[in-house]
């Protein structure tokens, strides 16, 4: 017997609950809402399209998994999602060894060309995601999930697992660091003129 | 505390990434699809068969020993009759799928 079904009306919560009793439709839904912020959570935290891609789909298995033994209200699916994807992320990363903290932050290339028209948006866009990739890990974390995303920092602290301060700090200091490595093409990137 | 034109700068290039729309690709959407059927709770493969056969008027139709055939070899023969923790909903019967199937019948063989 089929349950009316309005897919965009249902939270989060409902939609999983609703697969974990048979509900292929529900999958598709949740696909729709969730792969891609978590693919594009991957993508910008490893830096590499191949590992994002398995990232994504294997934080969106433990999710179909999860569902028969999800209880609604207890905590929100976003939320467990990403924790998910990000603690993937810092898995593959420090499994290829390209996590380690970094003492200080990389100083800007000395050969800033120097144009005068400013870049379009996409270069800006591909700009800061390389700069990103400079930063410390759990620094890009937070700023992704921050600046990228527009995530609370209360979300983020439980996405995390660290307090609000501790966001707070890493997201500052995240930004400080991008503002030094962008330091060098300013004028290219049309960056300060504001 | 920090400088107001960097932020302003630096803020810019965040809307500029936030901006950009890229989707997942589609076989990456395939996959995660393709997952979540096989992720999908075996008992509920019986509401499967049902649509499948058109729902409840026509699967009534048909011969109970056949339809009763074709569930069992369908259905794998543990989960006919499988109590899981919860005590409850744990499994279709028999006698879901075939309404009166309990009731005493010919069968054919």
């Amino acid at each position: 017997m089929q349950m009316p079904f309005d897919a965009g009306e249902m939270s989060d919560d409902a939609l999983l609950v609703a697969y974990g009793r048979g509900d292929g439709r529900a999958a598709r839904v949740l696909t729709d809402r969730l792969l891609p912020p978590v693919w594009r959570i991957a993508r910008r935290i490893l830096g590499d399209d191949a590992e994002a891609e398995d990232v994504a789909q294997d934080a969106m298995l433990r999710l179909w998994r999860i569902a028969p033994d999800w209880r609604p209200g207890e905590a929100k699916v976003m939320t467990w999602l990403y924790r998910v994807t990000v603690n993937l992320c810092t898995d593959r990363l420090r499994r290829s060894g390209r996590g380690v903290a970094l003492d200080a932050v990389a100083e800007p290339e000395d050969d800033a060309p120097a144009a005068s028209d400013r870049m379009v948006e996409a270069d800006r866009a591909a700009a800061l995601e390389a700069a990103l990739l400079d930063l410390p890990e759990r620094q890009r974390q937070a700023v992704v999930l921050r600046h990228l995303e527009g995530l609370t920092n209360p979300e983020i602290a439980e996405i995390m697992e660290i307090g609000v301060e501790a966001v707070e700090s890493l997201t500052a200091r995240g930004k400080r660091g991008l503002a030094a490595l962008l330091a060098g093409r300013k004028e290219e990137l049309g960056y300060g003129d504001d | 505390m920090t400088d107001d034109r960097r932020d302003d700068g630096l803020e810019a290039m965040f809307a500029a990434a936030r901006s950009r729309d890229d989707r997942p690709p589609g076989a990456l959407v395939a996959r995660v699809l393709e997952d979540a059927g096989a992720a999908q709770p075996r008992r509920h493969r019986a509401a499967e068969l049902l649509r499948a056969l058109g729902g409840w008027p026509s699967a009534a139709g048909l011969a109970a020993a056949s339809l009763a055939g074709l569930a069992i070899g369908f259905i794998a023969p543990e989960a006919v009759l499988v109590f899981d923790a919860a005590g409850v909903e744990s499994g279709y019967d028999l006698t879901d799928l075939l309404p009166g199937y309990g009731a005493p019948v010919a069968f054919d063989g």
